[in-house]
């Protein structure tokens, strides 16, 4: 089990294998939670939010692309996961087996792709000089990969704000990066 | 990748003392580089780890409600006698004996080219027993589990109550449609309720004495006998008269009382409630 | 000790044909061992103790509750015992899971989510954790024995009866039930034709032959009864109750007159148990 690579897992989980599921479990488990704690103080919501994203990998394994990620794709569903817990605190909805496959590798844009290779010295600094509120929509929609709505309810805000902070992160972002190329 | 995300860098970050821009640099970095994943693990409990699994185990073994139980929630029926009816053999027998019987009873009512004296006195002889055949089939002679349900402390009374009335739902349903649908039954077509409800109590005192399949045969051929002889006095119609009907009603209370009696008295028994 | 379990005078026919000739007994805690041929009365015995079957004379109390006088006995006792009987159909279209639920309502655990524990903890106990999920169809035959024996250990029952659970276990699995059924707390009544399973697990045994029994006692007194009575030697001893051919050449013999070149060797379950069928008509061991 413990050499079989992760979306031969994800083939033997949709055989209705419970060892394989455990072995995703094991495998994802840490990294995924770690992350959802910087999502959310509260790091109980965090645990439930990756019991549901692991209970809807149970429910519809299938709805993985062959191709891509799988760490990507188990991403992609836990923050969404937290994101509808933390829009129904009391109800959980399950995410729907269609979105689990819109999932797969996020098609980016140029500009995006040059957010994400942060690494890159000169993006850091511009990154540095971004406020927290706007630096987390980066995070939300950028990095999470999720949409405005979804956006919006992880970070307990209006979608309108979400857009706007947006926007102006990637003109400032922008600025940024024109400024220090010329300098 | 020009770099890895090790153990320190990981214990920044989850204590938030990352720089912004380092720490969403690792979060993209971390699509397609499982070592790094792995080096999370060890800033995780594996206690934590434990409790995601054992969490998302139980949830996904525990049962998963098909829509006869949804519905049977929202209609108000509890979710312990949900399971118990759910127990998917002991609900499809008494079904399938019910509406296999109801549909021959159709059959020889509506296509045997019968006169139609002939075609009430085997109406009236066939479709109360629905009902009757219906709880004797949920009754435990039946169950694959007898032995092991025998022994719990679950009262086997309301167990058969429980299937004969998930069984019934579904054959009384078929059985009044054969009244409404085979041609000239429309005067029979209630007449039938009351003496299936007295036959059908009449089979549940008797269960608590004899097995299924006796009261069954007992129930059944004295019926059948008796519309047979209303047949040779050709009195099959008083059935349908009123007083007979009433006295039905009155009958079947009888037999709830002598039920309860019964299953307050019962000492061990074939027929154990 | 206060007995869990007690019968008197208790005997059971079907028609004319006696199953058990009238018996009286007592079982405390630890693990009990009912061995016997096919045929005996042991399921008859372990079926008359779960409820299940009416004794046709007799008495049989569990938990302080006589269960021939009253239903409410009955159901009072049948919420201390589990019950595995020897074959266990299981209802079609289930999973693993579905089953102890069911089984779980059966027992009045009513709560939906304490329930849910106790199936998932009885899982763990039997090896089947990860099968939770699964079609019972599906399982293999030792995978259903367990869960079989599984349904019996749900809410921990202070009388745990099993008929024959050692049978279409692998040795492995008979090992991990062996460990289980030794750290239960409880009384634990098992039948069985493996003589192995008694000598490695039963803090008392009883033989049971043609409907009654025929020794009651520990393991060491049931071995007794057979000390000088075995012998390894180049030839079988006359008279003796089983012979056979040892890996060394040498020949075992069970009972008999022993030849002077033969050796007396240390007897085992079986074959205290095989002497002790040769002479069915007189009664052995310690009566409690």
């Amino acid at each position: 089990m413990q050499q079989l690579s992760d979306s031969e897992l994800l083939g033997l989980v949709a055989q209705r294998d419970e060892v394989a599921l455990r072995e995703l479990v094991e495998r994802h488990s840490a990294w995924l939670l770690l992350r959802l704690r910087r999502r959310t103080p509260d790091s109980d919501l965090a645990a439930e939010a990756l019991h549901d994203a692991f209970v809807a990998v149970w429910r519809s394994p299938r709805s993985f692309r062959g191709d891509g990620d799988v760490g990507a794709w188990l991403w992609g569903i836990a923050i969404r996961q937290l994101a509808s817990r933390l829009r129904k605190r009391a109800q959980p909805v399950p995410v729907e087996s269609r979105m689990l496959s819109a999932l797969s590798p996020a098609v980016r844009s140029a500009e995006d792709e040059l957010l994400v290779a942060v690494e890159h010295g000169s993006v850091g600094d511009a990154l540095r000089c971004l406020s927290p509120e706007l630096r987390q929509v980066l995070q939300a929609t950028v990095i999470d990969g999720l949409s405005t709505r979804e956006a919006a309810h992880l970070l307990g805000i209006p979608q309108g704000t979400v857009k706007s902070r947006a926007r102006i992160a990637k003109s400032k972002l922008r600025e940024q990066l024109i400024s220090l190329e010329a300098w | 990748m020009s770099w890895h995300v090790d153990a320190p860098v990981w214990d920044a970050y989850a204590a938030g003392r990352l720089d912004p821009a380092a720490e969403l640099s690792l979060e993209s970095h971390l699509t397609g580089c499982p070592d790094c994943r792995a080096a999370a693990r060890s800033q995780v409990a594996p206690a934590a780890v434990d409790e995601v699994w054992s969490r998302v185990r139980l949830t996904i073994s525990a049962p998963a409600h098909p829509l006869s139980q949804r519905a049977m929630r929202r209609l108000g029926v509890p979710a312990d006698d949900v399971v118990v009816v759910s127990a998917a053999d002991s609900f499809m027998v008494p079904w399938a004996v019910a509406v296999g019987f109801a549909l021959v009873s159709a059959c020889v009512v509506g296509l045997a080219g019968l006169g139609p004296a002939n075609r009430d006195v085997v109406f009236l002889a066939l479709v109360p027993l629905v009902p009757v055949l219906a709880v004797v089939a949920s009754y435990d002679a039946l169950d694959p589990l007898r032995e092991v349900v025998a022994a719990t402390p679950y009262s086997k009374l309301r167990l058969a109550l429980l299937r004969a009335t998930a069984a019934l739902a579904v054959a009384l349903p078929a059985t009044m449609a054969i009244g409404f649908v085979v041609p000239d039954m429309e005067d029979l077509a209630l007449a039938w309720l009351a003496p299936s409800l007295g036959l059908t109590l009449a089979a549940l005192v008797l269960l608590t004495w004899f097995e299924a399949w006796v009261t069954g045969g007992l129930v059944t051929s004295a019926w059948v006998t008796v519309v047979a002889l209303l047949r040779i006095g050709d009195q099959v119609d008083s059935l349908a008269t009123p007083v007979v009907q009433v006295a039905f009603l009155v009958a079947a209370g009888g037999l709830s009382l002598a039920l309860v009696l019964r299953t307050s008295t019962l000492r061990i028994q074939g027929g154990e409630l | 000790m206060t007995a869990i379990a007690s019968f008197e005078g208790v005997s059971k026919k079907y028609g004319r044909a006696p199953a058990l000739r009238p018996t009286t007994l007592d079982l405390q805690r630890g693990v009990v061992g009912l061995l016997g041929p096919n045929g005996a009365g042991k399921t008859t015995m372990l079926r008359l103790l779960s409820t299940a079957l009416p004794p046709s004379t007799g008495r049989i109390v569990v938990a302080g509750f006589d269960v021939t006088a009253s239903h409410a006995n009955r159901v009072e006792a049948r919420r201390r015992i589990g019950y595995c009987p020897q074959e266990v159909t299981f209802p079609r279209g289930m999973t693993a899971f579905d089953f102890l639920d069911y089984l779980g309502v059966l027992k009045e655990w009513k709560d939906s989510s304490r329930r849910h524990d106790e199936v998932q903890r009885v899982l763990d106990l039997v090896h089947l954790a990860d099968r939770g999920a699964m079609k019972v169809s599906k399982l293999s035959g030792g995978q259903r024995r367990r869960l079989a024996i599984a349904q019996a250990l749900i809410g921990s029952p202070d009388l745990l009866i099993l008929d024959e659970p050692t049978t279409g276990l692998d040795p492995e699995q008979r090992a991990s039930l062996r460990g289980l059924l030794s750290g239960l707390p409880g009384t634990v009544l098992i039948s069985t034709h493996q003589t192995e399973d008694v000598s490695a697990l039963c803090d008392r045994v009883l033989v049971i032959d043609a409907g009654a029994i025929r020794f009651d006692g520990t393991v060491p007194e049931l071995l007794a009864t057979a000390a000088g009575r075995v012998h390894l030697g180049p030839t079988p001893t006359s008279g003796a109750v089983q012979t056979w051919k040892t890996g060394t050449g040498l020949v075992r013999s069970v009972g008999g007159q022993p030849a002077p070149d033969s050796s007396v060797v240390d007897p085992s379950v079986e074959d205290a148990y095989l002497l002790l069928r040769s002479e069915r008509h007189t009664p052995q061991g310690v009566n409690r």
